[in-house]
């Protein structure tokens, strides 16, 4: 009896699960044959090859594309676990005058979306003379709103005793951050690295105005750019590429995924 | 007192100087590669252009032919989307390290519009350049009063493209050289009914340039003196009867159900091309331009007809 519920239960999973994953399933296929085929709308064909992927890597700058990704994305998460690290640390462990209106501020960017950002952005980075350049790609996202406000909820999980006890026995700021805060919220860490380098791996709004070269280009803009450039002829390859590009985020979801889903109910248990 | 001073915040006032060492440094690199491109030996001419598909792979070998035919200047040519994308590229980054040293754009008002660029009859005056060589009618269409703002690099006309096979297919008679438009309204007509609705007769891209092209074909302007060639132009002219006898046709082909409708936007002339290539338009009206594509992708006799005109025209 519970055998056959069980068996109910996950025919619906399946099938939900199979639509979900539909449009990418069709697309692995789809980057797998012939443009001809597609385009004539044969999807059940069986000239099965690697050959898009083949001609991605060798007639589009699609692995510039990814390095570029790559570079950028580390980038900005390293400036941001470092920069947010610190002004989290600040808003849990340290007493200053207006602390609660300046955390208070910092919340107030995380309302203001990023696209009413851009045009003050721009204007900036243009003066500084850092269109297409990787100062240019990563600088603007080095202060997040959200990671401190994220870090900070899991700093303040840290026992009032384990900072009384680092007190009495000396240890100064930077070591308490790094000996023991910083371990005690390994998980959100981690979640919080990940969350960031995917976010800034799937930017597109940003380089796609703030880049002008294939030097420069990442991989969402360059895959528009692909599209753009040679459309109708090649939409295995372009498939080829999509798929390519999804690969690292893939990796990336697998290896963190118990992580995310610690990390981020944290931030929401305790105040 | 001092001493406790930097004894508690020596390490973090050393971590902020590290980001901001890390900031700069990244910042650094930025201006020396701008420096460095400049100081590389060759003179580093940065070229915009809006040409895709296998235009832009012959524009990127005859910009190879000329990098490796001499050593003083390097052409760093690039894609930068549609005319329209390029343009607004262009005018938001105006003196900036990335504007372009030249740029490809689809006509002179557009240009006149932004203003910023030193019209080409400078050069041409400076190196006594023979345009003999160039048709007058073409030279006359990128010339200012007399002066030629821009050389002439891939003037396209307005043509109309048809699928031979299908014709055939549904016995419908291909289209004259320069088709009348009771004559394409007709093919489109009989080419929608004959395939029982698997394919549509005609389609026209909502894109500014052809219902100009199509208002041109009928000795109307779009806007005022003389389509802003005498003075800059001050007030549009699109309720014509030219422009009404333009879309009363389109609404014709729509009321016979012989039209496509491939929207607005970025992605219609994709889509146009794609179904004119799978076989699901008959006839469509593109730039001269996309023959190329054409020519690579269509797996059918095609065809290539003069703008559609409605018995009117002069030239």
């Amino acid at each position: 009896m519970t055998q056959l519920k069980h068996a109910n239960h996950y025919f619906w999973l399946i099938l939900v699960a199979l639509l979900m994953s539909a449009p990418i399933l069709i697309g692995i296929w789809a980057s797998l044959l012939p443009t001809a085929d597609i385009a004539a709308g044969h999807l059940t064909s069986t000239n099965i090859s690697l050959a898009n992927y083949v001609a991605a890597i060798q007639t589009t700058p699609v692995l510039r594309y990814m390095a570029n990704s790559f570079i950028i994305a580390i980038l900005i998460t390293a400036g941001q676990l470092v920069l947010c690290t610190l002004a989290a640390y600040a808003f849990a462990f340290l007493d200053f005058r207006f602390k609660k209106q300046i955390f208070a501020l910092f919340l107030i960017t995380m309302m203001l979306p990023f696209e009413a950002q851009i045009i003050p952005n721009f204007q900036t980075v243009r003066t500084l003379g850092w269109l297409d350049s990787y100062a240019g790609l990563t600088i603007p996202f080095f202060a997040s709103a959200f990671g401190v406000f994220m870090l900070r909820q899991a700093f303040l999980q840290v026992p009032n005793e384990l900072h009384e006890y680092s007190q009495l026995i000396g240890l100064n700021h930077l070591q308490f951050l790094f000996r023991i805060v910083l371990p005690y919220s390994r998980s959100t860490i981690v979640t919080f690295v990940l969350y960031m380098f995917l976010t800034h791996w799937n930017d597109y709004l940003w380089p796609l105005i703030t880049t002008f070269t294939d030097q420069y280009r990442t991989t969402q803009v360059g895959l528009k750019q692909l599209q753009a450039q040679d459309t109708f002829s090649n939409w295995g390859v372009i498939m080829a590429t999509a798929i390519l590009i999804l690969l690292p985020t893939l990796i990336v979801l697998i290896i963190g995924q118990c992580y995310f889903r610690k990390g981020l109910n944290t931030g929401g248990l305790k105040a | 007192m001092s001493k406790t001073f930097w004894h508690r915040w020596g390490q973090l006032i050393a971590a902020t100087l590290a980001v901001l060492a890390v900031v700069s440094g990244i910042a650094f690199t930025t201006t020396a590669r701008n420096a460095a491109q400049a100081s590389s030996g060759r003179i580093v001419i940065s070229f915009w252009h809006s040409m895709n598909r296998p235009n832009g792979q012959l524009l990127d070998k005859i910009v190879d032919n000329f990098n490796q035919s001499q050593t003083k200047y390097k052409v760093v040519s690039q894609y930068e989307g549609s005319y329209g994308l390029a343009e607004s590229k262009y005018i938001n980054t105006l003196h900036t390290n990335v504007t372009p040293t030249i740029m490809q754009q689809s006509d002179i008002p557009t240009m006149t519009a932004v203003g910023d660029y030193v019209p080409i009859q400078q050069f041409v005056d400076a190196d006594h350049y023979d345009l003999n060589q160039f048709y007058p009618g073409i030279l006359s269409g990128f010339k200012l009063k007399g002066k030629l703002q821009s050389m002439p690099f891939n003037a396209s006309s307005s043509v109309m493209y048809y699928n031979k096979d299908l014709f055939k297919k549904y016995g419908v008679k291909p289209l004259s050289k320069s088709p009348s438009y009771s004559e394409i309204r007709a093919a489109a007509k009989a080419l929608t009914e004959k395939s029982k609705g698997a394919m549509k007769g005609a389609t026209l891209q909502i894109y500014p340039w052809l219902p100009e092209q199509l208002a041109a074909n009928q000795n109307a302007v779009v806007v005022n003196k003389d389509n802003g060639r005498t003075a800059a132009a001050t007030s549009a002219e699109l309720n014509t009867p030219a422009m009404q006898r333009t879309f009363a046709r389109v609404q014709n082909m729509i009321k016979d159900g012989s039209f496509q409708n491939y929207g607005t936007g970025s992605s219609a002339s994709v889509n146009q091309m794609a179904g004119f290539l799978a076989g699901k338009i008959g006839i469509f009206m593109q730039s001269s331009a996309a023959a190329g594509t054409i020519a690579k992708g269509a797996k059918f006799k095609w065809g290539e007809t003069f703008t559609g005109s409605c018995g009117r025209r002069t030239g």
